[in-house]
């Protein structure tokens, strides 16, 4: 092995050397990359001319390395030990010459093979990022991701933007091989996305891997949640686990508010006469149960962005709802600004000192710290975990026993309210949405509605984002699972839904639960292989195309300038739409084994593509409904 | 003499129809050459979001008797004349300006007579599927 450079330790020396270091000494001695340090590879400003035998490799006669000797327990195992430790289900690759050592652990574990985590097959480095952000927001917990080196992991930038922005937590695993192909080694490969991730490391040993992966979960759990990532070097993967064993096991640490607030919080909500909740995203369905807890236990009335997000106050709650009365006399919102008091978590701004790179996201910029509005009171904190601390405080208050009475009654007067005020806006919005009922090609509206009685009586998920198709779920349907909405991509970036969706059902499949995804056309083309990954690993996932066969969004801004130049829209379709030829998505889905019916232009053929679509679905098998719609 | 003058009222219509069905078909292909589909809709139905920025506007629906700048030719012609900033300053999908030399006055009438022609359209809820939804409701 050369030296990559004469006056350092070759990185195989010092790692081939790492066993015989006692495990304590080297414990710390990983280098995470938090705001303002410095890079955790030591990164080298001067190039590195490629050895002789790298070039043969990457211009000719490619092998893998060669293999020195038989690893009965190798450390790569420890990591997929690791990984279950922290409950990871899922580990979503393509595969690659760098985390071979790791795939091969997961798929051959000798006490748990291919289970808890499952290896999932992508076809796309995007698209396995998505899938982890769909399931992220669907469940709340990281899904893991191993990325491939300089080239996966750029791949997989623009999906892992998304998932920052989205504040989604994911841990991301790059496979790093400095032996092999040399356009694929950087000396800090996490600095290609560190603007936009929340925590890096690169582990030199074993143990400091095993901790890296630990923290990487717990940074990513914690707000503001995130992707975060860690280097794990094939040789460490590769090396002998035996006298290493897995470290003890650390639990994420919420930032909260105080006991004081948390008491004051509860005086205020038992003792006003008509308090309010709203209720934002919070982490994890266990943060959803709390704050209907804390509703039931208030008589407050709530809002909440189920209908738009994930983690919020289920819709069709008693309480939720506008109340009896609007004139509250005190709002506590949860991750969410308010009146009186607000708890919300630190936003992605505070993360701006990772972007030494200079970058410069905006959205990073824009965003410094808790969100803005409201004008009552603001602790920055996690609104989930201190929720504990207020229903604490509201059972511990002298006060709940002598409200009792009055909380009944102004919760049964919020549950008739609500009720009246929800069913009365449903009719409304039903009848603004008979127009153009019966027109071909379909109604954007009419695409929702025809699916709702399919689907209303199951467990739903909507895995994708539903703005650019008319988001009509959001005033058509009732949302009351934690899942039940995942909301948009989180930059407004395209080819996310369908990897999303694809793993909000990984999340739905053994839980008798139907993910549909309302798939854009335009958005579908950018990584269409994850319908394949949904076949392979039989989702439960119904997939309906909005297909208005353009770009439509775009297209309406080359419309609008072209009168604007006073040259006319009648060429704006080029380059924004597509046409000539028409997309065939039912073939395209079934090249993949995605069973598929359409194209349906004519409204009255809907229902029965539904029905059948989620009988498919009920049995594990994706299905593709292909729907030429109206624009929008 | 009253036979003949019968003839030329149901010449005069069929002529009138004729004319009528030519500015119609005229109007549609107007309609989707220009793209006025791509927000409006097909039959005109624009969006039922009421949600709108930048980004997801809110075109209104075309319905004659119920959109303003349908009122009349005239006030249509204007519209269409009078939109937009020469200059936006970031894309917009608000409507587009359609000057004189894009659509002349002959192709306004067309596409207004076909605009006016566009079916009402709208079902009773309950002889939808909707129907079944604020039952389904209802009994939550």
């Amino acid at each position: 092995m050369e030296e990559k450079d004469g006056n350092s330790l070759s990185r195989r020396g010092f790692l081939g050397g790492s066993g015989a270091v006692g495990t304590a000494a080297l414990l710390g001695a990983f280098a995470p990359h938090a705001a303002g340090q410095a890079a955790s590879s030591g990164a080298s400003a001067s190039a590195q001319l490629p050895t002789a035998q790298q070039l043969e490799r990457d211009t000719a006669a490619i092998s893998p390395p060669a293999v020195t000797g038989i690893t009965s327990r190798p450390g790569s195992d420890l990591m997929v030990e690791m990984l279950r430790e922290l409950g990871v289900e899922f580990v979503a690759a393509n595969p690659s010459s760098s985390f071979e050592g790791l795939h091969e652990s997961i798929i051959n574990h000798p006490e748990h093979p291919n289970r808890t985590p499952e290896l999932i097959t992508a076809l796309h480095e995007g698209s396995a990022v998505d899938m982890a952000h769909g399931y992220g927001k669907a469940t709340g917990k990281p899904m893991v991701v191993m990325l491939h080196a300089t080239v996966g992991l750029q791949n997989a930038s623009m999906a892992i933007y998304q998932a920052f922005v989205d504040k989604t937590p994911i841990v991301l695993l790059i496979g790093s091989d400095d032996g092999f192909i040399q356009a694929h080694i950087a000396d800090d490969l996490a600095a290609l996305v560190r603007p936009y991730t929340k925590w890096d490391a690169y582990p030199r040993t074993l143990p400091d891997a095993l901790e890296a992966i630990q923290e990487a979960w717990n940074q990513a759990m914690t707000p503001p949640c995130a992707p975060t990532l860690v280097v794990v070097d094939s040789q460490l993967q590769k090396m002998s686990a035996a006298g290493f064993s897995l470290p003890p096991r650390r639990q994420p640490q919420f930032p909260l508010i105080s006991t004081a607030d948390a008491a004051l919080l509860a005086e205020r909500l038992l003792t006003a006469s008509n308090p309010r909740i709203d209720v934002g995203r919070l982490r994890t369905p266990e943060g959803v149960e709390r704050a209907v807890r804390l509703a039931e236990l208030t008589g407050a009335c709530t809002g909440t962005r189920a209908n738009q997000g994930p983690m919020s106050f289920p819709q069709t709650h008693p309480l939720c709802g506008p109340g009896a009365s609007a004139d509250y006399d005190f709002v506590l919102g949860l991750e969410l600004p308010a009146t009186h008091f607000a708890i919300v978590g630190p936003d992605i701004g505070t993360l701006v000192g990772r972007d030494d790179a200079g970058v410069g996201l905006s959205i990073v910029r824009g965003r410094s710290g808790a969100a803005g509005g409201g004008a009552g009171e603001r602790r920055t904190a996690d609104a989930e975990a201190s929720l504990a601390l207020i229903l604490d405080a509201v059972v511990a208050s002298a006060n709940a026993a002598g409200r009792a009475a009055v909380i009944r009654e102004r919760s049964a007067a919020h549950a008739q309210a609500n009720r009246e005020a929800r069913l009365t806006g449903l009719r409304a919005q039903m009848e603004r949405r008979r127009r153009g009922w019966d027109a071909s090609p379909v109604n954007t509206a009419r695409l929702y509605a025809e699916l709702w009685p399919h689907i209303a009586n199951e467990d739903w998920c909507i895995g994708s984002q539903t703005n650019f198709s008319g988001g009509h779920h959001a005033d058509l349907w009732q949302h009351d699972r934690p899942y039940s909405c995942l909301g948009g991509s989180g930059a407004a970036g395209i080819g996310y839904s369908l990897g999303a969706s694809v793993g909000a059902a990984l999340a739905a499949r053994d839980n008798g639960r139907i993910v549909v995804d309302f798939q854009g056309d335009g958005d579908f083309n950018f990584m269409p292989g994850a319908l394949w990954t949904a076949a392979h690993h039989q989702l439960p996932l119904l997939i309906v195309m909005h297909n208005n066969r353009a770009w439509h969004q775009e297209l309406m801004f080359v419309q609008y300038l072209t009168g604007a130049r006073g040259r006319g829209t009648d060429r704006a379709h080029i380059g924004t739409t597509l046409r000539d030829p028409f997309v065939d998505y039912r073939s395209i889905a079934q090249g993949y084994g995605v069973e598929a019916v359409g194209p349906i232009s004519d409204p009255a053929e809907l229902a029965e593509a539904y029905r059948r679509g989620v009988e498919v679905v009920k049995e594990g098998r994706p299905f593709l409904v292909d729907v030429l719609t109206q624009p929008r | 003499m009253i036979r003949n003058l019968s003839h030329c009222i149901v010449l005069s219509l069929a002529l009138a129809g004729t004319v009528q069905a030519q500015t119609s078909a005229a109007g549609a292909a107007l309609y989707n050459q220009h793209g006025c589909y791509t927000c409006h809709g097909h039959q005109g139905k624009g969006t039922h979001v009421e949600r709108t920025n930048n980004l997801f506007p809110a075109p209104p629906i075309l319905l004659a008797g119920k959109t303003p700048f349908l009122a009349s030719e005239e006030v249509f012609r204007a519209y269409l004349r009078l939109r937009a900033d020469q200059q936006p300053p970031e894309p917009s999908v608000k409507m587009p300006h359609f000057s004189a030399e894009v659509l002349d006055d002959a192709d306004v009438a067309a596409l207004y007579a076909h605009i006016m022609a566009f079916p009402v359209d709208e079902p009773a809820l309950e002889d939808t599927v909707m129907g079944w939804a604020l039952d389904h409701a209802e009994k939550q």
